[in-house]
């Protein structure tokens, strides 16, 4: 009798698993988990990205009631005198009270795959000149009983609740003729422990991961994503979710392998699972945080506000020497304690940054220690390694909000550039009033020329090729394991001779 | 003879070493979680107490100043962790542990342990209770799978049941084995240190034991219910296959799914104002910095309320006036948005409550997060502590400011040492334990009612047990 070829029996299988309950129920289980999950991130999304409209709405009406306050003070009037920081034509006085600005953070197109930590990190920061460093640590409140619990987001269906509904069919679906006394019949047929294993494996997963892509693809569509327009994050996403489902299957082949009966099979699954989702990460957590304890926002507070205490005590020293560095400026030295505050500011705001420095560089360097931390257990454990991708291609990740900082950063620097020197030419060389009967100072009307913030995001293939390292790794992690479950699935299981 | 079926039952599971494994590792991972979060804690309320008494003295010690300087200079504030957050740190990570009190500004707390964290951090963040509440029901259907249902597939249950004089009893036993195992390994535990913890802390008082009584008993009856379910199951169910399957599966739904999805359904349900439309409100409403106009009607409204025609009439300071007015319009607005907006997150974790009668898991998070000290109702009450605090210091320094006039353009008053040591320390005492009975009343029903259920259930599967 000739032995059963794989490919025939591959068919078999896939025919006789078209009509499985277990199956299909699974699949659209799985489908309507994921049209939740997206739902749930694009809802949050969209709040936000209309969130960010409103801002850029207030923007826009509190500068025209600017310039209507402009006009008005250039008129004379009676007795007209007015703080510096009641008058948006002071150029001091509009620099620190009245130039209102944000920067925003917009979403990618396929911000819905993944919540990321776009729940935790603003998508708007308020530019202000004297903010140290640029960055006000501001956030959107989100319910923190949700934040606790965690959203229910696509990511989690496709990192948590996949890799279940996938051992668990496998355990219930190979198992069954083992379970049942079946296998033995099965055995003494021309067919090999490993044609028959491999085969039944092999057409679960025919079914399931085409399946769930396409779900993905469904429902991302039906939650109004342009698919066109991010095509090469989306391919990048669908393959990711391919290899990820590789990896489980793979798992899977190489614990039924070891012919296993069900209650067995399923529960060595599922406690892998446990052990990988859950086990691993808090472990490697806990041992970071012993180890490299982050340094502490609490202690940063108090050696924050003892600079800031410090200062006052120096401050007529430090700008007096600031002001005997510039020839421009030396004449002027007597006038140091009746400038504004918003003037003497601008001396003073880059000595404060030279003194926080260390505590932002170490801030800065705990982040990153964390972010290579987390690279690297990602490259380890493949759930981490493919939450991590699904919020870069979301852009809902970390790296992107860094990079939002940073160019928030540039700008608050290119805003300074901009107003320090108009503001501290008022003091060697002040602009004349046009009409000393007006309230207005009339010394900045140019909004206009105030420098604009825009996010520019690196191209999607950066995104996609971020991803290569998580991928190349799901795939050798996926090998690896098929080809134990291969070496191990060579012989029929003893318990049914 | 029935401690004695205990005894043995027990051995057998003890010597089950899948099953015991599991048990075992899980304690472990959950003494892991404890350590890991007794650590934080500790640093981090070590911090705050240390840098708390370092912002006290510098109040204390800050030069002569104009007394709406040191309103703006002010202090920060601590919220310092419940002693119970060791069991459970509920909400802690996610919400601002200091805030600053200035004048004008009621300030957002800020510096969240889990402001930014990396995916590593995130996915590795589980408190005990977390863990107990997310996987315990995993390990019960564990447990219950290896003193009952293998039994039933290699047939040792239909021999143990036709020599038991009463089927029912025999259940009852490995009910009792398998629960008093996981409260031994997975509550006591937790529940005893957490004790040992607050003693060491100097924390303990009748309301923290009756809060970690209370919270035992919520876990044990979470226990009981987890386990009278899978021993139902293993029972009714055709096969083995089919009982471990529904076990799984019903920790999927009501422990993995049903908590976040009922969380992100109350969201959409009732949800909250978002913290741009907050702020915008107060930026319109309260506004730091006000227009000339707006300083202009409230001078005429100073001066009409004493009287006076001009400024230099005024028995009081016109500046501070200006300040005091502005500062009392604030807190207006204050209660009104911002005292609204938390209202309105209070009300999404009743709803919660409510909702979450839909799965035990759900009910444990309310449940152990209120008992806890770490839901929100708990924060609500520091933010609220922090506001009062800070609204009479700057009301102090304001009446201070109108009480020394200088409407002749003259010098400002200064004050010094002898003002500042007017405002007491801040002191935050821990809310009672009504507060979280407030909240979690109806999980609390629910969780009664599932355990009744639960029990009925099975007793009803064990009654029927027959020969």
């Amino acid at each position: 009798m000739n032995p059963v070829s794989f490919y025939s029996l591959l068919l078999w299988e896939l025919r006789q698993l078209k009509r499985s309950q277990l199956l299909w129920t699974t699949i659209a289980g799985v489908s309507a988990l994921l049209l939740i999950g997206l739902f749930n991130t694009a809802s949050l999304h969209k709040q936000q990205t209309a969130d960010q409209r409103n801002t850029q709405a207030k923007e826009a009406s509190w500068m025209s009631e600017v310039r209507e306050r402009a006009v008005r003070y250039a008129r004379p009037a009676e007795g007209a005198s007015l703080p510096y920081w009641q008058d948006p034509t002071d150029v001091a006085g509009f620099s620190r009270y009245y130039l209102l600005q944000h920067a925003l953070k917009p979403q990618l197109p396929l911000s819905a795959l993944a919540i990321g930590n776009s729940d935790l990190l603003p998508t708007r920061l308020p530019l202000k000149l004297d903010t140290p460093f640029g960055i006000a640590p501001v956030y959107d409140f989100e319910p923190p009983r949700g934040l606790s619990l965690g959203t229910f987001d696509t990511s989690f269906v496709i990192v948590y609740l996949l890799p279940l509904a996938i051992v668990l069919l496998l355990a219930l679906l190979t198992t069954y003729e083992h379970d049942h006394g079946m296998l033995r019949l099965i055995a003494s047929h021309t067919v090999t422990s490993r044609t028959w294993l491999s085969a039944r494996v092999l057409a679960i997963a025919v079914w399931v991961v085409p399946a769930v892509l396409l779900a993905i693809v469904i429902t991302l569509s039906v939650t109004g994503v342009a698919l066109i327009s991010a095509w090469g994050e989306l391919f990048a996403a669908l393959t990711l979710v391919l290899l990820y489902q590789l990896f489980w299957f793979a798992l899977g082949y190489a614990v039924l392998a070891r012919w296993q009966r069900g209650t067995g099979a399923a529960g060595t699954l599922v406690t892998s699972w446990a052990v990988l989702i859950i086990g691993i990460p808090l472990l490697i957590n806990v041992i970071a945080s012993i180890a490299t304890p982050t340094p502490s926002r609490i202690q940063q507070i108090d050696a924050e506000r003892r600079i800031d205490e410090a200062l006052p005590r120096e401050e007529d020293a430090v700008l007096a020497a600031m002001f005997r560095s510039r020839v421009d400026r030396v004449n002027a030295i007597e006038r140091i304690p009746q400038l504004d505050y918003a003037t003497l500011m601008t001396f003073l705001i880059p000595e404060i940054e030279r003194r926080f420095s260390m505590l932002h560089e170490a801030t800065a360097a705990d982040q990153k220690r964390n972010q290579q931390l987390s690279d690297i257990a990602g490259y380890l454990v493949p759930s981490l390694g493919v939450e991590s991708a699904l919020a870069t291609l979301a852009g809902t990740d970390n790296k992107r909000h860094q990079h939002f900082e940073q160019q928030t950063r540039q700008h608050q620097l290119k805003l300074r550039e901009f107003f320090f020197p108009r503001v501290q030419r008022e003091i060697a060389t002040p602009t004349p009033k046009p009409l000393l009967s007006s309230y207005g100072r009339m010394n900045f009307t140019d909004y206009d020329s105030v420098p604009r913030f825009e996010m520019r995001d690196g191209n999607a293939q950066k995104r996609v090729s971020a991803l290569l390292p998580t991928a190349a790794c799901l795939l050798s992690l996926s090998i690896l394991l098929f080809v134990t479950g291969y070496r191990n699935a060579r012989q029929w299981p003893t318990d049914i001779d | 003879m029935t401690f004695q079926l205990i005894r043995f039952e027990f051995t057998l599971l003890r010597h089950d070493r899948r099953a015991w494994g599991a048990l075992c590792f899980f304690a472990a991972l959950l003494l892991l979680s404890l350590a890991s979060t007794a650590l934080d804690i500790s640093r981090s309320n070590h911090d705050k107490l240390a840098v708390a008494s370092a912002e006290r003295a510098r109040w204390l010690g800050q030069s002569a100043k104009d007394p709406h300087s040191a309103a703006h200079q002010s202090i920060f504030v601590f919220k310092p962790a419940p002693a119970l957050a060791l069991l459970d740190l509920g909400i802690e990570p996610f919400v601002g542990q200091a805030v600053w009190l200035e004048a004008h500004t009621q300030h957002d707390m800020l510096y969240r342990p889990q402001g930014s964290p990396s995916v590593l951090q995130r996915a590795g963040l589980f408190s005990p209770a977390s863990l107990l509440i997310g996987f315990a029901p995993l390990v019960a259907c564990l447990l219950t799978y290896a003193v009952l249902a293998r039994d039933r597939e290699r047939g040792v249950w239909r021999l143990s049941v036709g020599t038991a004089l009463s089927p029912a009893r025999l259940v009852w036993t490995k009910f009792l084995v398998v629960w008093g195992a996981m409260n031994g390994l997975l509550v006591a535990p937790p529940a005893l240190l957490a004790l040992l913890w607050s003693v060491m802390l100097q924390q303990v008082s009748a309301d923290l034991l009756l809060r970690l009584l209370a919270w035992t008993i919520a876990f044990t009856s979470y226990f009981a219910i987890l386990v009278a379910v899978g021993f139902a199951l293993s029972l009714r169910a055709s096969s083995v296959r089919l009982s471990l399957a529904v076990g799984v599966g019903l920790w999927i739904i009501f422990a993995l799914v049903l908590p976040r999805a009922i969380s992100t359904t109350v969201q959409q349900l009732q949800p909250l104002p978002t913290t741009q439309s907050v702020k915008q409100q107060i930026v319109e409403q309260a506004p730091v910095y006000w227009s000339a106009e707006t300083g202009a009607d409230q001078q005429r409204q100073i001066l009409k309320r004493y009287g006076a025609t001009q400024k230099r009439d005024l028995a009081i300071d016109l500046r501070g006036a200006q300040l005091d007015l502005a500062e009392r319009h604030s807190h207006d607005v204050f209660d009104r948005v911002l005292g609204g907006f938390y209202a309105q997150v209070v009300a999404q974790d009743h709803l919660f409550a409510w909702l979450a009668a839909l799965s035990p898991a759900a009910v444990m998070h309310s449940v152990s997060t209120a008992l806890a000290g770490t839901d929100f109702a708990h924060h609500h009450r520091f933010i609220i502590a922090a506001e009062t605090y800070r609204r009479a210091l700057v009301n102090r320094m304001n009446q201070e400011v109108m009480a020394r006039p200088a409407n002749h353009d003259g010098p400002r008053h200064l004050s010094d040492n002898s003002l500042w040591s007017q405002i007491d320390e801040f002191r935050f005492a821990a809310p009672p334990m009504q507060i979280a009975l407030a909240v979690i009343a109806p999980s609390m029903a629910a969780l009664a009612a599932w355990l009744l259920a639960a029990l009925a259930i099975m007793s009803r599967v064990a009654r029927k047990v027959r020969p």
